[in-house]
């Protein structure tokens, strides 16, 4: 026989006894609704993230081809005029708007000279004396210097003019020279616009992912907190012990019984005393 | 609890030690608590008294839906006021306006005709009369001053025509000019429209898109409705888990056969310290060894609990 060495062990409940039969309720309840929701497929099915309107379709689309095109204000009429201007083509007075003008005054004028004034004149002005009849008193009467006159006159002015516009024109050079950019960050613009709904879509489509991946990790932390909340509702602790031999106890009551033995009627006493002594000394060591 | 024991005469006893951390005076209100919340919290009970069954998204009033198509129409019709604004700017620009009124004719013509008159009624007659007056009537000189008169007229005539028709020019040039700069304001007029359209496109997408959010929360507050009710068992169970304790503790105790050995010790030993040797007719105490002469010391015999052969010594006697 040897000593004997084990374990003690005392525990600590913190759970009331009234609240036994609800722990155990709330514990396999949420472990029921993990193993109930413990599926891939169990996520939301229905759209979440709106498609764009037409009117945003359109919208994006005109931008796009306003921004590549430009607007035709600008880029047909106005830019074309002003680097017209801006380049002096029009200070010669070649162009079109103005030559009619200047046939206009100098044709409308000959016109009635001749076809109404000589009328009111009668006949034919002659000049006395003149046998050859050329009517030179007529000839004295000429349109014709005053028509060139007027024709210097008006290109002297339109070129005054178009040096005064030429100059006007400078402060509209910035801001046509923006419009490229204008139409550049509008063509961007519109790039932007889309590719934020297509971000928008990407994002959202993500987030459903990753709402399906943890979506069993959700109903597990459900479980997990329900542990967590029992956790320390328990505590154990276990602490080893040791007993001394049997044979020492046998051993110690022997010599003892001996002592007593002796005491009593040494010689066979000592000899009882020893026997009863380890008996007891066995029996006490349980 | 089981404890250990040898030759299964020792005994498993446990030690059970409650604290409660509740005043009794609440102890109904605890358990009251905890028992209406499993009550809401099993499944198939509602935490409410009713079910909310009514939309939690508004729909869009009349204004906002009216408002929203008036942004779309005013955007993907431009304004007569613009468009014609716009033709003029753009007729301007191409010099389409450059000599092309229509009341310049006529008001040349009228112009012309007083002229006419003039020299009809008014200067011809002036000079045929001063002429007669100089019997040059139908001379060279008269001929000559006629032809002058004409070639005065000729000037002014000129004069007209320039102020209708070139004058008119010019100012239509200077409008062209002026497009040039309204033409930016009404360039951008389009990318406007464009945006505009783009605003209400997003006016209707964020109405469409709350309406899914709501949709999708509402799902979600669906999912974990047995959530929210377990956790208010969970609730109840964590405030009150912790004030009350029991500790359970196992108590080692003798075997009966052994506190009965322990027993019979002790009646031994008192019986040998009372009776000494020779009890049982014994050997002779005589000799002071302490083995065989009972030396010791009796923890009942007070001062004079020593004793030598078997005689209580009396120290100091």
């Amino acid at each position: 026989m040897s000593s004997k060495k084990g374990t003690s062990t005392t525990v600590v409940q913190v759970v009331p006894d009234y609240l036994e039969g609800k722990v155990k309720n709330y514990i396999n309840r949420a472990k029921n609704l993990f193993l109930d929701h413990d599926t891939e497929s169990e996520y939301y099915t229905g759209n979440t993230y709106a498609a764009q309107p037409t009117e945003e379709t359109d919208a994006l689309t005109g931008l796009a081809a306003r921004g590549n095109n430009g607007d035709a204000l600008i880029q047909t009429y106005g830019e074309p005029l002003l680097e017209d201007i801006l380049n002096g083509d029009h200070l010669a007075g070649n162009n079109t708007g103005f030559i009619t003008a200047l046939e206009k005054v100098l044709d409308k004028a000959t016109t009635t000279f001749e076809d109404d004034i000589w009328a009111k004149l009668g006949g034919k002005l002659y000049f006395v004396g003149d046998l050859s009849g050329d009517n030179l008193a007529q000839e004295s009467s000429e349109i014709t210097k005053y028509k060139k006159r007027m024709e210097a006159f008006l290109y002297s002015t339109n070129y005054h003019n178009e040096r005064e516009r030429r100059n006007n024109a400078l402060q509209l050079g910035i801001e046509y020279g923006k419009q490229d950019v204008i139409d550049a960050e509008t063509l961007r613009f519109a790039g932007l616009k889309q590719r934020e709904h297509d971000h928008g879509l990407l994002i959202n489509e993500y987030a459903l992912w990753v709402e399906k991946q943890v979506n069993r990790v959700k109903w597990l932390d459900v479980y997990g907190n329900a542990i967590r909340s029992l956790v320390g509702a328990e505590q154990s602790t276990t602490e080893p012990y040791y007993r001394p031999s049997p044979i020492i106890g046998m051993l110690g009551g022997a010599m003892s019984g001996a002592a007593m033995g002796t005491m009593i009627a040494p010689g066979i006493g000592t000899g009882i005393g020893a026997a009863a002594g380890a008996i007891m000394g066995l029996l006490s060591g349980g | 609890m089981g404890y250990g024991c040898l030759g299964g005469s020792g005994g498993s006893v446990e030690s059970v030690v409650i604290k409660n951390a509740i005043p009794d005076y609440l102890q109904d209100d605890v358990e009251t608590y905890v028992q209406k919340s499993k009550n809401w919290s099993d499944t198939g009970n509602s935490i409410f008294l009713t079910d909310y069954n009514s939309s939690t998204y508004a729909s869009q009033n009349i204004n906002e839906t009216d408002g929203i198509a008036k942004l779309i129409t005013r955007a993907t019709t431009t304004p007569t006021v613009i468009t014609n604004a716009r033709t003029l700017l753009q007729n301007n620009l191409d010099g389409v306006n450059l000599n092309v009124n229509t009341k310049s004719d006529s008001y040349y013509a009228k112009r012309a005709e007083i002229l006419t008159q003039e020299l009809e009624e008014e200067i011809l007659p002036s000079i045929k009369i001063e002429s007669s007056m100089l019997n040059m009537y139908g001379s060279s000189g008269m001929h000559i001053k006629q032809a002058k008169a004409a070639e005065q007229i000729a000037v002014k005539l000129l004069e007209i025509s320039k102020e209708v028709y070139y004058d008119d020019y010019e100012t239509n040039k200077t409008h062209q000019f002026k497009a040039l700069e309204k033409a930016i304001d009404y360039a951008a007029e389009s990318k406007r429209e464009w945006e505009l359209l783009l605003q209400a496109g997003y006016y209707k997408k964020e109405y469409t898109q709350g309406g899914l959010t709501d949709s999708y929360i509402q799902w979600r507050a669906a999912r974990d409705r047995e959530v929210t009710k377990l956790e208010i068992l969970g609730n109840a169970i964590r405030a009150t888990l912790g004030s009350w304790t029991k500790e359970i503790k196992p108590l080692h105790v003798p075997s009966p056969v052994g506190q009965i050995a322990g027993l019979a010790f002790a009646g031994a030993g008192l019986i040998a310290s009372m009776y000494g040797s020779g009890m049982f007719g014994g050997m002779s105490n005589v000799g002071p060894t302490v083995a065989n002469s009972g030396v010791g010391y009796n923890p009942l015999g007070g001062a004079n609990s020593w004793s030598y052969g078997g005689k209580p010594l009396s120290i100091g006697k």
